[in-house]
């Protein structure tokens, strides 16, 4: 992680001779399938890891290679089902809504790599034995890996999709997110 | 070299810096324990062993002298400088074995430890229960589970002095006797660390009271539910926001221990252990209501026991103050008041405990001996500074991360 960063840092003050753009912004919201990368230590074993999630970005994209940007979204990270006691089994429910600075570059047209970092707001829901509770943690540490293939389909409208690893540090969760795109170009 | 590769070195540094300290083994003989064959000290002889040893090999590793003082379930050898050693015993024929292991608290070194008391040198005389003004311990210690090749010899000084022998001073374990972030075999505040800590040299225990959202009052230091105490598992979020059917189901402590409820650590260290002092550091003014009933069926059931041992509901704040100053007939609650003298003869807690950093403080120490109250001290772990406080403090206990550092310098008192 630290190489792909340094390597944006880099790279991305290099001019960019693909093609010559102006000053934008773009508002990209994707949806698709997300899932959970099992490293819980206790009640992992019948866990429902796989989702869909949705997401939400807004781009500045300068003239150079590299865009900085926002990120939110909201993602189901893992279900579980676990015995309360000999009769009653408990539910348990955790997503994640995560709000993160995003430096993406252009590496090749159309093809983007992106970092991120910020806050995720993790809700646990439990219910069972006639209890119900829900929590909500604020995660100060989190980070993301992004790659995105976006296509233009004209001046205003790009279509694409995009892989994205989250690790949420709080809870030392991690997900990946495999996601289809639709940019508007303001 | 380039600026470049400086923030390389400097964002790898930070990134290994992140990770989490990982446990510290507890080296094993394993199937090479020769303890298995040999027969249990006598009880009469334990106290005759008690004592300081000269160290006659090796002393730059582990200084001039250690305190050698038997506990509820071994022997433990303790030098100042936190280096120290949990060891178990027996005996064959007139040799007494002592095998076990030595850990530095303030590095991660470790290494097993096998030592012996030959007939001739204190073995016979110490079996049959008689003083023995000439022991010598003869062995060795090693690195992590390699076996013991550097040699250990400790030659018996003097017993402890009749201030030490008769002083009922309190070394107070923190977190149940002893923090996760030490790297110990078992998870702070639980029922495996009531059992181990004697073993570090304490006779008493702080430990971190809570309530359930369903009212069950349990031990667990930190707010939220977290991987530097638990595995990581389902939960997340205010601990104190399940309830404790969820809590037992679902979490486990950092080394598999389950949360035990605050009856449970009670129950135990009264039936279970020899702590003479159980500080209750209430976590939540919600919990004070629900932790006095607990505390004074503790209470009696010590007194059925015959046990003699201390149970005070800590104060560490204004909340807690009140909440407590709520309750019908408070006064007569026992407690450990860790704010003003005045607020302590408000509520009439039976213990002050004043944070270190505010001194030895003789003058209201003094105040509340002459008040037919006790004074202990939190949280101290420096040996200069624990040594500092022995010597020139009047406190009857000290709260610590570093028991083994406090039994060194209390027991060596002349």
């Amino acid at each position: 992680m630290v190489l792909v960063f340094l390597s944006v840092v880099v790279y991305s003050q290099k001019n960019d001779s693909v093609t010559v753009r102006l000053n934008h912004y773009t508002v990209t919201v994707g949806a698709g399938w997300t899932h959970y990368i099992n490293n819980l230590q206790v009640g992992g074993e019948n866990l429902q890891k796989d989702f869909a999630g949705v997401s939400v970005k807004f781009f500045w994209e300068p003239e150079h290679r590299l865009s900085l940007g926002l990120e939110s979204g909201y993602y189901k990270l893992f279900r579980a089902k676990g015995q309360l006691t000999d009769n009653t089994l408990g539910q348990v429910d955790r997503s994640i809504i995560p709000i993160l600075f995003l430096i993406r570059m252009r590496i090749i047209e159309n093809m983007h790599l992106g970092i991120g970092t910020g806050i995720a707001l993790i809700t646990n829901k439990i219910a069972g034995g006639g209890q119900k509770v829900v929590t909500e943690t604020l995660s100060l540490s989190n980070f993301e890996l992004s790659g995105a293939y976006i296509y233009p389909l004209n001046k205003h409208l790009l279509l694409g999709g995009e892989v994205k690893l989250f690790h949420f540090g709080n809870t030392e969760d991690t997900m990946y997110s495999i996601q289809a795109t639709c940019a508007v170009r303001l | 070299m380039k600026v470049r590769n400086f923030y390389v070195i400097g964002l790898l540094l930070l990134i290994i810096g992140c990770n989490k300290e990982s446990l510290i083994p507890v080296p094993t003989s394993g199937i090479n324990s020769f303890l298995k064959e040999t027969r249990p000290i006598p009880e009469s002889s334990k106290p005759l062993m008690e004592g300081i040893y000269l160290v006659t090999t090796n002393t730059t590793i582990f200084g001039d002298t250690m305190v050698v003082k038997w506990n509820h379930s071994g022997i433990l050898f303790t030098c100042k400088n936190g280096k120290h050693f949990i060891m178990n015993s027996g005996y064959l024929d007139s040799v007494i074995f002592i095998q076990g292991y030595w850990r530095d608290g303030y590095s991660d070194a470790t290494g097993l430890c096998n030592m012996y008391i030959s007939g001739s040198e204190g073995g016979n005389d110490l079996l049959e229960g008689k003083p023995a003004p000439h022991i010598i311990l003869r062995g060795a210690y090693g690195t992590d589970n390699a076996a013991p090749n550097q040699s250990l010899t400790l030659q018996y000084l003097r017993p402890f002095s009749n201030k030490v022998k008769e002083s009922n001073f309190y070394i107070l374990g923190h977190r149940a006797g002893g923090r996760n972030s030490d790297r110990l075999p078992v998870s702070e505040n639980s029922i495996a660390m009531v059992r181990f800590t004697e073993r570090l040299g304490t006779t008493g225990i702080e430990v971190d009271p809570r309530i359930s959202s369903d009212g069950v009052a349990f031990i667990y230091h930190d707010p939220d539910i977290n991987t530097r105490l638990t595995q990581k598992g389902l939960l997340a979020g205010d601990v104190s926001a399940y309830t404790w059917l969820q809590l037992s189901s679902f979490v486990k402590l950092i080394h598999g221990e389950r949360i035990p409820s605050l009856e449970e650590v009670l129950t135990f260290a009264i039936d279970s252990t020899e702590l003479r002092f159980v500080y209750m550091d209430m976590k939540s003014a919600d919990a004070v209501p629900v932790v006095i009933p607990i505390q004074q069926r503790a209470i009696q059931h010590a007194k059925d026991k015959g046990r003699d041992i201390i149970i005070m509901m800590g104060i560490p704040d204004i909340d807690v103050l009140n909440a407590l100053m709520a309750y019908p007939d408070y006064q007569n609650v026992p407690s450990l008041c860790e704010l003003t003298v005045d607020d302590v003869r408000k509520v009439n807690a039976k213990v002050w405990a004043p944070r270190w950093t505010l001194g030895v403080q003789n003058d209201l120490v003094q105040q509340m001996h002459n008040e037919g109250r006790l004074a202990v001290c939190w949280t101290i772990d420096s040996p200069n500074w624990i040594r500092s406080y022995l010597d020139q403090g009047i406190f009857d206990g000290l709260v610590t991360n570093f028991p083994y550092v406090v039994a060194y310098h209390h027991y060596i008192q002349e």
